[in-house]
């Protein structure tokens, strides 16, 4: 009987089905069909749209980062809009705020401000206020102030004029030409004429409604191009949610163009199955029985060997690699090294259950040491007798977390077991690399065999290196050259990716150690990085249950041959930064570097990333450093959005591994960063109290 | 010509190697699997000839045997042939591990003192779940437990007397009941819910035999 797997079988897609119905419009937002609407999506949402009106085609990604607050990332095609420039077609990228000032109530309607394209090249550019009331259980009502695109058809002079003769007039947004896009535009929020704009949707039954709008939208600069017919201000249109949480929407714009869409909206914090596929924990036997075990049984001084092998491949087990033992009157000392659980509290739980399943009954402390490479990070205390009590408590969970013990460990492991050291890891994977924005070609891949192997003399030490061999893709044709103004530390990333043999991707020595009490050091040597190799040093102070983390690092490099092999080319340069982490709660987390970029450039690097305790990660940086904006180029300065999966997200079975992107709209020569692996944040964090905390409802699943 | 070859000893050779790697999860979970997986500790306890439960998915109807793999105090703990594990506390459903919703917990001592006497009342009873976002999140419901009368279970090819219990159960945003087959004090069949997830789930306890 396969009771598990058939009785979820019905749920096998990928997906999860919503709770509440959200619609979008094409423009990937809450909305109707072209226009938003005050409404917001649940908190911490993605949605992802695509949509195609005519000639245009857009790719949204909006993601709810408040309650009242959602961010939105757009990637357009407009097919022959620059006729005879490269393909013809337009490539635009754009970003939204909306932020709603009210919700809901029984007498009065959500009310929202928003900001479509402020700071992209502008086709879209426009900001709102809106305000939406849902009538009974079916119809929804939209109403609205427009300025920019939202007031071609039908405007009249701003009201806002009353306030100042600033807001009468909307300057050019493009009139700055290329190099100015990426800059904020606030010189023309507001400004211009404004229009109203509405429109309603009507539910007709669960899956289906239609919408209805009246669109200040004329599609002018569309429509000069020969690319859009605008016959009527009302757009019209019908939504059809599918079971599994995917919409489908066609419609009409203007009289004349047809569109269709698809979207979808998931909730990083809900998993697809709660409480996970893994094997359920060992369960505790009564504590006495174990005094009979043969391996606690004192008999001829080989009593201690038996216990630690026992241990060991009970630990294996679990994915736990043991690599020392210390029993000594009552208490126990484990060092690990997790393997599988993304969820660190998990492998606590898991860890403490092994020990008071194994140990004599009088050990009555245990203790799990977690190490990264050898290295102790963190120690997790329980006392045997919690665990009996709580393990079937009804708030085990909540209780076994006020009484434990997480503390610094930093004394180095006095003597490994035999066969920890030396280690030696390999793997053959595919990979797959993306690169966007091309404006020839909005996507461009390359996939091919990644072989990496690591070898470990000893604890902190590793030797390791990983090669790449690509074998399709057509990044290397791109014909786009970099025209930076800057040295191109980045910006040459064609002409290593059109190297398509076997390329060192990195080749490292690596080692990390405890300096001291809250103290991480790591030193790393060889080749770093695709396009960098030298010294690498950092420092790390990260007290076990702070909010805040501080580090130094400081880098030699020289740029590598394009051929990525063991060659160089002249250019090195000095880096360094110092970094600032700080968890602010609720899932925010906030990151700055300050210190000298790849080009030589000071400067400093503003992160914000909102976390789910399941590992999904959605997050903004962006860099200022001293170059001008007109040095820098397109994009004026280096920013980008970025996300991580949890594969166990995904596959619902535990893993340490994360999928993930960044993508930057823009990548040119300014605020670049050497890229190093194991920095000591990423390494460290997992097992500092703040994320075992975050995760102790899994303790004793 | 290198090319082909290189990508021929590639498909051969990828995902080989001692270190875990994306896609081998993903590639596990996209796979249709090809048979009932069974693991190893459940086929100990097949050998050692452990008691064993009839367990069913009520809205599903999917249903079959687990086994008693530990007994301590009141607790009994009940594997799956894919490792989950049912927790029961004198017959009243505790908790789910590897199976649903992610029952953690329950405190239900009220509903069973009612149940167990054959008496009506009002109850309250106490779950925790596991959320998305890895947080034991615990809710209580009022529970009414009214007495049905008697019933007559097949068990076997043996007719038992049994009393039939039902307990109501709600709170602001979910509700549910469950149904006991109570004979000499002790649950013999019943159906109880183990969160939104899965459902109902009916619980027999076998015979000593399988």
């Amino acid at each position: 009987m396969k009771l598990r797997a058939s009785s979820i079988g019905l749920l096998s897609c990928l997906m999860v089905s919503p709770a509440q119905a959200e619609f979008l419009s094409s423009f990937g937002t809450p909305g109707l069909i072209d226009l938003p609407s005050a409404e917001v999506l649940n908190d911490g949402e993605l949605a992802l749209t695509t949509s195609t009106t005519g000639a245009t085609t857009k790719n949204t990604f909006t993601f709810q980062m408040l309650p009242r607050v959602y961010g939105t990332f757009r990637y357009g095609t407009i097919r022959e809009f620059d006729l005879g420039v490269g393909n013809g077609n337009r490539y635009d990228r754009s970003f939204d705020l909306h932020f709603q000032i009210a919700e809901e109530r029984q007498n009065r309607p959500a009310f929202a401000i928003g900001l479509r394209d402020f700071g992209g090249t502008g086709i879209y550019s426009s900001e709102y206020l809106a305000a939406t009331k849902t009538f009974g259980n079916r119809l929804t009502v939209t109403g609205g102030l427009g300025w920019g695109r939202l007031a071609e058809r039908g405007g009249f002079d701003n009201p806002l004029g009353a306030i100042s003769d600033y807001f009468d007039d909307r300057p050019n947004v493009s009139a700055g030409g290329i190099n100015t896009t990426g800059q904020l535009d606030f010189g023309s929020w507001f400004r211009g004429d404004a229009a109203f704009f509405g429109g309603a949707r009507w539910q007709v039954n669960d899956r289906m409604s239609v919408v209805l709008e009246y669109s200040p939208d004329l599609y002018s600069r569309e429509t000069d191009r020969g690319l859009a017919n605008i016959k009527t201000p009302i757009n019209a249109g019908v939504n059809y949610k599918f079971r599994n949480g995917v919409g489908l929407s066609a419609y009409v714009v203007g009289g004349n163009e047809i569109g269709a869409q698809l979207s979808y909206v998931l909730d990083p914090a809900k998993r697809r199955i709660p409480g996970g596929l893994e094997q359920a924990p060992q369960v505790l036997v009564p504590r006495e029985s174990l005094a009979a075990a043969s391996w606690n049984l004192a008999d001829s001084g080989q009593s201690d060997q038996n216990l630690s092998q026992v241990l060991q491949s009970r630990l294996e087990a679990e994915g736990l690699r043991l690599e020392g033992v210390f029993v000594n009157s009552g208490n126990a000392q484990i060092r690990v090294e997790n393997n599988r659980w993304g969820v660190e509290a998990q492998a606590a739980g898991r860890a403490a259950r092994v020990l008071a399943n194994t140990l004599p009954p009088e050990i009555e402390t245990l203790e799990v040491i977690f190490l990264h490479k050898g290295v102790p990070i963190t120690s997790v205390k329980t006392q045997r007798s919690d665990l009996y009590d709580l393990e079937n408590d009804y708030d085990g969970a909540w209780r076994s977390q006020s009484r434990a013990q997480i503390q610094d460990a930093n004394a180095r492991t006095p003597e490994f077991l035999t066969g920890a050291y030396p280690r030696f890891d390999w793997g053959l994977n595919p990979f797959l690399s993306l690169s966007y924005f091309d404006p020839d070609n909005p996507v461009r891949y390359e996939v091919g065999a990644e072989l990496s192997a690591g070898y470990q003399p000893t604890a902190g030490l590793t030797f390791s290196t990983t090669l790449r061999y690509p074998l399709a893709g057509n990044i290397a044709t791109a014909t786009r050259r970099s025209n930076s103004g800057l040295q191109r530390v980045r910006s040459d990333g064609v002409l290593y990716a059109a190297a398509s043999d076997l390329e060192i991707r990195d080749l490292t020595a690596e080692y990390l150690f405890r300096p001291g009490n809250d103290l991480f050091g790591r030193v790393t040597a060889g080749y770093l990085e695709q396009m960098y190799g030298g010294l690498s040093a950092e420092l790390l102070w990260f007290p076990v249950d702070s909010k805040l983390a501080i580090g130094g690092e400081i880098n030699y490099v020289k740029q590598r041959d394009y051929d990525q092999l063991f060659g160089f080319r002249p250019y090195s340069v000095a880096t360094g930064h110092v970094s600032g982490y700080y968890d602010m709660g609720n899932g925010f987390h906030a990151q700055i570097d300050a210190g000298r970029y790849l080009a030589g450039d000071w400067g400093a690097t503003f992160a914000l990333d909102r976390e789910f305790n399941n590992g999904w990660k959605v997050g903004a940086y962006f860099t200022l450093t001293d170059v001008p904006f007109e040095e820098f180029g397109e994009g004026s300065f280096d920013k980008g959005i970025r996300f991580e999966i949890p594969i166990s997200w995904i596959s619902g079975k535990p893993s340490r591994d994360v999928t993930g992107q960044v993508i930057q709209p823009v990548v040119r020569d300014g605020g670049a960063r050497l890229f190093v692996k194991n920095r000591l944040y990423g390494v460290t964090r997992d097992y500092r109290s703040n994320q075992l905390h975050n995760g102790w409802g899994r303790y004793f699943r | 010509m290198n090319r082909y070859l290189a990508i021929l000893a590639f498909l051969g050779l990828a995902g080989c190697g001692t270190q875990p790697s994306n896609s081998d999860a993903l590639v596990e979970r996209l796979s249709t699997r090809s048979g009932p997986v069974v693991v190893p500790r459940f086929v100990e306890l097949q050998r050692k000839g452990s008691p064993g439960m009839q367990l069913g998915i009520v809205e599903s109807g999917v249903s079959g045997t687990v086994l008693l793999e530990q007994t301590r105090g009141a607790f009994k703990t009940w594997l799956t042939p894919d490792g989950a594990t049912i927790v029961t506390k004198n017959g009243m459903l505790h908790g789910l591990k590897g199976l649903g919703a992610g029952l953690l917990a329950s405190k239900t001592s009220e509903s069973l003192a009612l149940v167990q006497s054959g008496q009506s009342g009002t109850v309250t009873r106490l779950h925790s779940f596991l959320s998305g976002n890895d947080e034991a999140v615990t809710r209580s419901f009022t529970c009414i437990v009214e007495n049905k009368g008697p019933r007559n279970l097949a068990v076997g090819d043996k007719q038992i007397p049994t009393m039939l219990m039902q307990e109501t159960c709600r709170n602001l945003s979910q509700s549910f009941f469950n149904l006991y087959w109570i004979s000499n004090g002790d649950i013999v069949q019943s159906r109880q819910w183990s969160g939104d997830f899965l459902g109902a789930i009916s619980m027999r306890e076998l015979p000593n035999s399988i």
